[in-house]
């Protein structure tokens, strides 16, 4: 089995979502169902800590592509923090720094939040 | 002197934890660093997850095999599923800002930014990736 998992923790005005583990087409749909049920809930000021995330793969990847239109539209946001180095690559070879804040720590995503609300 | 590893799996994508163990098994062998293994395991969970999803289509009765070979400091990856084939260069490239909010479409092309030398055979059913390895 991949090992994932994924606590979530409601922080001043964001949800936090830590990711741990892989990432990857068997553990993805777990995030999706996570994201989908925040989507529904309306807490759309998500922020995830990826500090003890070891991998991502392009299903990994393509979560954040499929919700990332429906939060936007209700005035929210995803913000990406504390990737490691060998994670934020494959973020940025796909070219995500152009669509997502992706921040070295949670404090500057909250800032993000602050200043855009 | 060359050495060989093979698994077979199941259409299933529960078997990606085999995969993981697979990867740090060759890695171990061939003494590869960390951002090599990081590579290696990559291309080979995207070309895996291709082969289950859109190769066999999750069908149980077909299979997955993945086949290593190691010798001088070349290491050959193949994984072939029993689908119908595809056409590797009819993937559109997911850089580019029409195709960047697509949920697919970057499995292919990660395993060839990640691989050394990708070559497509059995009409895409077989995909080989190489790798220089450094350790």
């Amino acid at each position: 089995m991949s090992t994932f998992d994924i606590r979530t923790r409601s922080k001043s005005d964001a949800i936090v979502l830590e990711i741990y583990g892989e990432l990857d087409a068997h553990t993805a749909p777990r995030l999706e169902k996570e994201l989908k049920k925040l989507i529904d809930e309306k807490f759309v000021n998500i922020i995830v800590n990826g500090s003890s995330l070891d991998y991502i793969s392009s299903a990994g990847l393509g979560v954040f592509m499929a919700y990332i239109e429906d939060i936007r539209l209700q005035k929210g946001d995803i913000k990406i923090t504390n990737l490691k180095p060998k994670v934020f690559n494959v973020f940025d070879l796909l070219g995500f720094p152009t669509l997502y804040d992706i921040l070295d720590s949670e404090e500057e995503a909250h800032s993000r939040f602050k200043s855009s609300s | 002197m060359t050495n060989t590893f093979s698994i077979s799996l199941d259409s299933d994508l529960q078997e990606m934890g085999r995969v993981t163990e697979f990867v740090h098994r060759i890695s171990a062998h061939i003494g590869c660093d960390e951002e090599q293994e990081h590579h290696i395991m990559l291309a080979l969970t995207e070309a895996v997850t291709n082969a289950v999803v859109h190769g066999n289509k999750y069908d149980r009765s077909k299979e997955v095999v993945i086949h290593a070979e190691y010798g001088g400091d070349i290491l050959v990856l193949t994984v072939q599923d029993e689908g119908d084939g595809f056409d590797p260069d009819s993937i559109p490239d997911p850089r580019k800002s029409e195709n960047l909010l697509k949920p697919g479409g970057r499995g292919v092309w990660l395993i060839r930014e990640y691989a050394d030398e990708v070559n497509f055979h059995d009409k895409g059913r077989c995909v080989e990736m190489r790798f220089h390895v450094k350790s």
